[in-house]
């Protein structure tokens, strides 16, 4: 009987302290910050997900004032990140970054978030 | 985008489909071939069944190059879900490129082996291969996140195979013009197989309420939420299936025949909780 619920505990402790821990991949943080001004301009585009992204599916564009701004090759880190560097010019002016990247799941999760530039003179 | 959804929920539905019935036809040839009276001689519905194995094999590849193909499209854009670029970072260089890989490989074995199994033999090989299906299956979407719950969605879908699989099997190897010479074998089976059935489907039902816990978490998330919903779908489908395998188990119990129309009923009511199950693995769960 002792072995019994023993054998239930672990279980519902294994599936207790799993069910955090099994969502989507989500994104956690960027840099630039969602919705942020910055006043320097941007030398790469990092996003942080819940998840390690599969560089292999994942993509980052970047949208400025003028059309779609170039940026580098993209990579991506052991701290669950995708970056860019930022190569083509950012002048002034509200950017959208839009992005693709998918975890442990396969599942292909897309997003985007805005930023602007206010550069001091 | 909807249309790809429904692209990868149909794919996703004869992928399901394909292996459960697999499944049943390995439980089913099993069943017939090991008949301890020797009053069965079960080639016709052995025959019946290698026939629809095969079938099963070849809809899995098939199913399987289709999702492979909307997953490309998920990532590339649908223009580009064809290109074999595309395909090859999906298939190949993906992380989860093992998982499409041993997938179809393991289908394509099926269908190969269905064509080599014989009632008498090859029964043993061929269930290997479907239990390895069972088991790369979880390798890509919700199961995939750890090796518990690879572990846990296999048992889940072996076990509901050989349950709801086999009622499959049995429905249709029952339905046509010519089914006299196997009505009496597949009674046998079905006499057979309903200790069996209740094992595999109290099995499914635990393996199935833990991943439900699991993905959903709360009784509001079970009713507030879309994936919440479609669970109690396939909640209330799987209870009606169960008691269609009740009725016929009661009555088998009772020494009458099983009733052929209540296990078709049954097939059809699986193929209503894979086709909830399939939009189920399609959805974001809480």
């Amino acid at each position: 009987m002792t072995r019994k619920a023993v054998g239930w505990l672990a279980v519902v402790a294994m599936v207790s302290a799993s069910s955090v821990a099994f969502a989507h991949m989500a994104l956690s943080k960027s840099m630039p910050a969602a919705n942020a001004v910055v006043s320097t301009r941007p030398a790469t585009i990092q996003i942080w997900f819940t998840q390690a992204p599969d560089k292999a599916v994942s993509r980052l564009t970047l949208i400025g004032p003028s059309g779609e701004v170039k940026l580098g090759a993209l990579t991506a880190a052991a701290d669950k990140s995708i970056a860019a560097p930022v190569e083509g010019g950012t002048p002034d002016g509200a950017y959208k970054v839009a992005w693709q990247a998918a975890g442990d799941d396969g599942h292909v999760q897309k997003g985007e978030f805005a930023f602007s530039v206010r550069q001091s003179r | 985008m909807g249309e790809q959804l429904s692209l990868e929920i149909g794919a996703k539905l004869f992928a399901y489909a394909a292996m459960v019935v697999a499944v049943g036809c390995a439980v089913v040839l099993t069943l017939a071939r090991a008949d301890p009276t020797n009053e069965m001689r079960p080639y016709e519905l052995s025959r019946a069944t290698i026939r629809l194995a095969r079938v099963a094999g070849a809809v899995g590849v098939f199913a399987l190059l289709v999702r492979a193909i909307g997953h490309a499209g998920a990532v590339a854009g649908p223009a580009n879900a064809w290109s074999l670029e595309t395909l090859r970072l999906v298939i190949v260089e993906s992380r989860w490129g093992g998982g499409w890989r041993w997938q179809i490989a393991l289908a394509g074995v099926v269908a190969v082996i269905g064509w080599r199994v014989r009632p008498t033999r090859g029964i043993a090989v061929f269930a290997v291969a479907v239990a390895g299906w069972c088991i790369v299956t979880p390798w890509l979407g919700h199961g995939a996140s750890s090796l518990w719950q690879r572990a846990t969605h296999a048992l889940h879908l072996g076990v509901t195979g050989a349950w709801l699989g086999t009622v499959m099997v049995l429905a249709v190897c029952l339905t046509g013009t010519d089914v006299r010479e196997r009505i009496e074998d597949a009674g046998r089976v079905i006499e057979r197989f309903s200790p069996w059935a209740l094992l595999s489907a109290g099995v499914a039902g635990v393996s199935g309420g833990v991943l439900a816990w699991t993905y959903v978490g709360s009784v509001e998330a079970l009713v507030g939420t879309r994936y919440g919903q479609l669970l109690v779908a396939k909640l209330v489908s799987v209870v009606a299936i169960a008691s269609c395998g009740f009725v016929n188990w009661q009555r088998a119990r009772r020494g009458e025949v099983p009733s052929a129309r209540l296990v078709r009923i049954e097939a059809g009511l699986a193929v209503v909780a894979l086709a909830v199950t399939a939009a189920l693995t399609e959805t974001e769960h809480p």
